[in-house]
């Protein structure tokens, strides 16, 4: 003859069916319950969380700088790279200056316009040079002394 | 059942249904995912290890092989001056061509391709790349279109380097006496090879760092030392009258050579020096050997009766200081 089982046996058949949880009936109210300060705990967690702010911002100047000195680095190539171009584009622009002064090329245009070399009598000095006294010998256009000391006194 | 619990009870009358404390499902389910995170985590640590502590040498000796090299930096060769400062010889960085053979898809195509443009032997080119799988010479020294036209194709495996290359702004103009230099620009005759060691300077070194895309950034090198610059005695514009009316007498006299030196008789300087046939530096490996030589130097010449002017100056000179005292 089977027994009745207690409503507290046919509780514990199911609880071993399903996720054995306690629900509590009534609304409990901690409204009353005032948590503890604890200060040494509290002292604790905020260095605890200050380390590990400090650490963090380490970490972030650490790679920051190494990746700034990567990008800085680049920059200064392309700097170098840039100011080398100008340097070479300069020699090659005195090499064209200097092949363009050829004294044959010139020569050959001269004559290409209509011009000749001068003949004996024809060149005129007008540096002052040679022992030519004549007064009417043309000479070179050259600011006076004084007009130059002038010039220093009052430059505007 | 709890002191605690029994308390509620109490004070709520409140029916309150409990078990036997057992791992609910959720327990085991944050368990084994805490479980699989340690795992994880773990393999993780483990790989770290691995690369940053064991293997660390290996890595980084790889890293460095990847991202260094060391190239040497020739030294800028001096320029050759006239006495006014006017530029006879001096050296401009051009492009020079060169291929990894082992990163071309077809060498033989790329050769025939190359071989036109440069007006070249195709199949000595093919050769040469076949011949070795990192590094061979396309073309040296070419000039900025032949360069530009190469660049266009964008053929891979075909790259370019900057190279010093010597010209001659003034072509002719006393082409003997200034010379000429090879292809690696070592002096080979005149003022360019007498004074070689002079004008070459110091090769410099410099080891660089560079990213996955061959982006340079950072480097540390040791200049080189440029070369030093030679002003000569010769005066363009003398130099260039003296080669005229040289050129002029040649053709008057059918002569086979000829040559003119000009000289302050005061001081001895070389003012010109004019020789005939006469050749461009710039181009002097396709002219024959006997243009190149300086026959007013080299050329054995009696000088005749040009040397009665010696004993007669001497003979005055001693006559004219026995006057004086």
């Amino acid at each position: 003859m089977g027994s009745v089982a207690s409503p507290a046996a046919g509780a514990r058949r199911r609880s071993r069916a399903v996720s054995p949880e306690i629900y509590f009936a009534k609304r409990i109210d901690n409204s009353r319950l005032v948590k503890m300060s604890d200060p040494k705990h509290n002292r604790e967690m905020a260095m605890f969380f200050g380390t590990v702010v400090l650490l963090f911002l380490l970490v972030m100047v650490y790679a920051w700088q190494h990746f700034s000195a990567i990008e800085c680095g680049y920059r200064v190539e392309q700097l170098r790279a840039q100011r080398e171009g100008l340097v070479e584009l300069n020699r090659a622009l005195r090499l064209e200056e200097a092949s363009l002064r050829d004294p044959q090329r010139i020569d050959l245009l001269a004559r290409q316009m209509g011009l000749a070399a001068p003949q004996a009598g024809q060149l005129i000095r007008l540096d002052g040079g040679g022992d030519n006294t004549d007064p009417g010998t043309p000479v070179m256009a050259r600011v006076s002394d004084s007009v130059r000391n002038l010039a220093l006194v009052s430059p505007q | 059942m709890t002191a605690f619990t029994r308390l509620r009870a109490l004070l709520t009358k409140s029916p309150v249904h409990f078990r036997k404390a057992l791992p609910s499902d959720s327990t085991r389910r944050i368990y084994a995912l805490s479980g699989i995170l340690v795992l994880w985590t773990g393999v993780i640590g483990l790989r770290l290890l691995d690369l940053q502590v064991l293997h660390y040498g290996d890595f980084a000796l790889r890293a460095q092989r990847q991202q260094q090299r060391t190239i040497e930096v020739s030294p800028r060769r001096g320029i050759i001056y006239d006495r006014n400062g006017h530029e006879l010889a001096m050296s401009v960085m051009v492009n020079s061509v060169f291929a990894v053979p082992a990163e071309i898809p077809d060498q033989a195509a790329t050769a025939a391709l190359l071989g036109r443009i440069l007006n070249g032997d195709s199949r000595e080119l093919l050769a040469r790349m076949k011949a070795s799988h990192a590094f061979c010479w396309v073309a040296r020294k070419v000039d900025a279109d032949m360069a530009a036209r190469i660049r266009a194709l964008n053929l891979k495996g075909i790259y370019f380097q900057k190279e010093p290359k010597r010209f001659y702004p003034k072509r002719e103009l006393a082409a003997q006496v200034v010379g000429y230099v090879g292809m690696d620009d070592e002096g080979l005759g005149g003022i360019e090879r007498q004074y070689d060691e002079h004008l070459r300077g110091m090769p410099g070194k410099m080891l660089i760092s560079m990213d996955a895309r061959r982006h340079w950034f950072g480097r540390v090198e040791r200049q080189p030392d440029p070369g030093q610059n030679v002003v000569l005695t010769i005066d363009q514009n003398i130099q260039y009258i003296a080669e005229r009316e040289l050129q002029t007498a040649m053709e008057q006299t059918k002569a086979i050579a000829g040559t003119i030196i000009v000289t302050n008789p005061h001081t001895g300087e070389v003012l010109a020096l004019a020789n005939r046939p006469t050749f461009n530096p710039n181009t002097f490996n396709k002219v024959p050997a006997a243009f190149l030589k300086n026959h007013a130097v080299s050329d054995v010449y009696e000088p005749g009766s040009t040397f009665k002017m010696e004993p007669w100056l001497r003979r005055w000179k001693k006559n004219s200081h026995g006057r004086r005292n």
